[in-house]
């Protein structure tokens, strides 16, 4: 474990479960930095410098994605292929975080090199119990390369 | 579904074609039997003519031999009637008798008699005496009497009547004869016989040749002459098929298919038989009145029947020119029919597979509504499950602010979840919920559309202008209206900063087309989502109002009056135009309805 936060770029439409998000990981005892965008322009905005993300001194290189799939402007699924087709941002680790349960988005996702596929549960201790595991593996126990 | 049930409506054509098929083959069936036997009918009615008038002819010919022999005969039995009893006569042949040196009465007699053989053609004259010797011969010098005659004589002699010799043979020169057998008697009233003349004929001279001619061209055609003989038939002539008939040729008269046997058993009429060579003849059988012969006038049956032969040709030959123009008629048709027939199956095909495609689409898109139905309907229950179990903990812990902000989530996702079931149902009605179509002019359209965004115009000081308000269409108006006022909406959402927010609504003709518009000078639309935007709860904006029903809902409508949408825009901050057709609602107005 590192002093150092890791980088969590979070795309979420849902402006209620990015708050959902923001308050497990801030409850979390976890050194990490969330920044949340709304859509998947956005998201490949912040990955690439652009726009308003231009300076990588505020718009560092995340360790861990959480990418919804159903997203305004750039689909989800589009974000997710264009980040692993790319060898510069390919090595960062995404999670997608979804209310879907489709067996198409999952085998999709997996088939784009999600590195991992969560499901929003509807029930709130399971959600938070869900954000605590990933917060665990990911920040705590997972290891990324410098 | 309802293109679907037309094509259902549409499955029973290629039955009727193959029914058709069948109904064209009877009526050729029909055709060819009337044809066959008309034909058949027309060539058995001019065979019983033809052979009506070739028996006719014949007939003709045998009645007008008949009557000419008979007239032979009656000439013949003349010249023997004016030497029987004929006193003159009688005297001159008494004094001859008595002084055969004188020469007075052996030149009268010579010159009488001479004067017979000449003028009548007979071949031979011979006079007798009493006992049977000859005493006078023309030409002279004949010294006997052949057998036939002078067998005769004494019956001759003793009958005083003329007595005819039919055909007979002379054994001297193998000639056949007839001869005329004339007793001489004494004077009148007296019976004493003098003698007797025999006229011999040749029929060489006449008979024959007279019997053989026919009167028209014919190839097969004759005559011939029978008489009974016991049981047999003997023919009289030489005939015209063999050689040294005459007298020699005999047939049995039980021989009911010869017309020699019928005419000699005494039959008159018609008969189809079988001649003396063998060969299938028509005769016409007639006997001779007061003679023992009987004439048979008779010609091949296959020259009778020649012309009906040639017809029999030209019969057949019309009926298969008939025949094969009828099925190449019939044939014509079915032809075209199958054409007709492959061309709508082809059609119909084709139609299927459009159906087939278009009900696809409709599933892809059923499932495609389903899954983001499902998706932005589980979002914000998530979220008011999750902050529940928030706001359980704030109000345990007490932390107020955070119990505000839990009820702010809890309640924006109720009423995204409201707003979500509310368009849902409105979506779900377009197509399904169809009120009676009504005549409406652009303006009217537009002016309902305000009813509901005027407000939001107004607020935002939008100027709103109409061209080309008269143009009118027919269909749904609160449909359409919703269509209209979904798009202002929309462009009002998206002005922008626009400093004079402007949104126009007109027509314009492209080609055949009528292209509707909503055009503003707000945000624009980056090329990229020009397809998106229309999608299901797509919002390209997630911080703006709405549930992103809105561009999916005209868009449908548009589909329903068989029309597509589209977008143009150069991209952000230039104004986007949404334009659209409504073929349906623009075709029925141009057909009147």
């Amino acid at each position: 474990m590192k002093g150092e936060p890791i980088v969590i770029l979070l795309v979420e439409d849902d402006e209620a479960h990015a708050e959902i998000a923001r308050r497990n990981f801030s409850a979390s005892h976890l050194a990490n930095r969330l920044i949340h965008v709304a859509d998947g322009q956005a998201a490949l905005d912040y990955l690439y410098h652009r726009n308003e993300f231009s300076n990588p001194e505020t718009s560092p290189r995340p360790g861990i994605v959480l990418l919804d799939l159903r997203l305004p402007k750039v689909d989800g699924m589009d974000v997710l292929k264009l980040i692993k087709a790319d060898p510069a941002l390919g090595s960062i680790p995404v999670v997608i975080l979804t209310t879907s349960k489709a067996e198409a988005d999952m085998v999709k996702a997996y088939d784009n090199h999600a590195n991992s596929y969560l499901v929003k549960p509807v029930d709130f201790a399971q959600f938070t119990e869900l954000m605590e595991t990933f917060g665990y593996y990911w920040l705590a126990w997972n290891q990324y390369p410098h | 579904m309802n293109s679907l049930l037309h094509d259902e409506a549409q499955e029973t054509q290629p039955g009727t074609v193959h029914v058709t098929s069948y109904a064209l083959l009877l009526i050729f069936v029909l055709l060819a039997a009337g044809i066959i036997t008309l034909s058949y009918l027309y060539y058995q009615s001019f065979k019983a003519n033809y052979r009506r008038e070739y028996e006719k002819q014949l007939s003709a010919i045998a009645e007008l031999k008949v009557s000419e022999l008979t007239q032979w005969r009656t000439e013949r039995w003349g010249d023997a009637a004016i030497l029987l009893n004929n006193a003159a006569f009688s005297s001159l042949v008494r004094r001859y008798f008595e002084n055969p040196e004188a020469p007075e009465a052996s030149e009268q007699l010579r010159e009488w008699l001479g004067k017979y053989q000449t003028v009548f053609q007979y071949d031979q004259i011979v006079l007798l005496d009493a006992r049977g010797i000859l005493r006078m011969t023309i030409p002279a010098n004949l010294t006997n009497l052949t057998s036939v005659i002078s067998q005769r004589l004494p019956e001759v002699l003793q009958s005083d009547q003329v007595t005819f010799q039919d055909f007979y043979r002379d054994e001297t020169d193998h000639g056949v004869y007839l001869a005329i057998l004339i007793p001489i008697l004494q004077g009148l009233g007296s019976n004493r016989l003098l003698g007797a003349l025999v006229f011999r004929i040749n029929p060489e001279t006449y008979l024959y040749p007279f019997i053989k001619r026919w009167p028209t061209p014919s190839l097969t055609a004759e005559t011939l002459l029978v008489r009974r003989d016991g049981n047999e038939a003997v023919f009289l002539n030489e005939l015209r098929f063999a050689t040294n008939t005459a007298l020699n040729l005999r047939m049995p008269l039980d021989r009911v298919t010869l017309p020699g046997a019928q005419a000699a058993l005494g039959r008159e009429g018609i008969m189809e038989g079988v001649d003396y060579r063998g060969v299938p003849v028509v005769a016409a059988l007639r006997t001779i009145p007061d003679s023992p012969w009987s004439l048979v006038a008779r010609v091949n049956t296959a020259e009778v029947y020649v012309a009906v032969q040639e017809r029999r040709w030209l019969v057949i030959g019309m009926m298969t020119v008939l025949l094969f123009s009828a099925g190449a008629c019939v044939g014509l048709i079915w032809r075209q029919q199958r054409v007709r027939f492959y061309r709508e199956r082809a059609k119909l095909s084709t139609e299927l597979a459009q159906s087939a495609k278009e009900l696809q689409e409709k599933n892809a898109e059923l499932e495609r509504f389903l899954y983001t139905a499902s998706h932005d309907l589980k979002s914000p229950v998530v979220t008011v499950r999750t902050f529940l179990g928030y706001l359980g903990k704030d109000i345990a812990s007490g932390d107020t602010g955070r119990i505000e902000k839990d009820i702010q989530f809890i309640r924006s996702a109720t009423d995204t979840m409201a707003r979500l079931l509310d368009d849902l149902l409105d979506i779900s009605r377009v197509g399904r919920v169809v009120l009676l179509p009504v005549r409406v002019t652009l303006q009217g359209l537009v002016d309902d559309a305000l009813g509901a965004v005027a407000g939001r115009l107004a607020s935002q000081g939008v100027a709103l202008t109409v061209n080309d308000p008269g143009v009118m269409v027919f269909g749904d108006r609160i449909r359409l209206a919703e269509l209209f006022q979904n798009l202002i909406d929309n462009a009002v959402k998206f002005m922008g900063d626009q400093k004079e927010p402007r949104i126009e609504v007109g027509v314009e003709g492209r080609g055949e087309e009528t292209v509707f518009f909503v055009r503003d000078n707000g945000s624009g639309i980056d090329p990229r989502y020009h397809e998106k935007v229309f999608g299901l709860f797509e919002k390209l904006d997630p911080r703006a109002g709405g549930t992103g029903m809105g561009l999916a809902l005209v868009k449908r409508i548009v589909e329903l009056y068989g029309g597509r949408i589209w977008v143009e825009s150069k991209g952000t901050g230039q104004g986007a135009c949404f334009y659209f057709t409504l073929p349906a609602a623009v075709e029925s107005v141009r057909k009147g309805a």
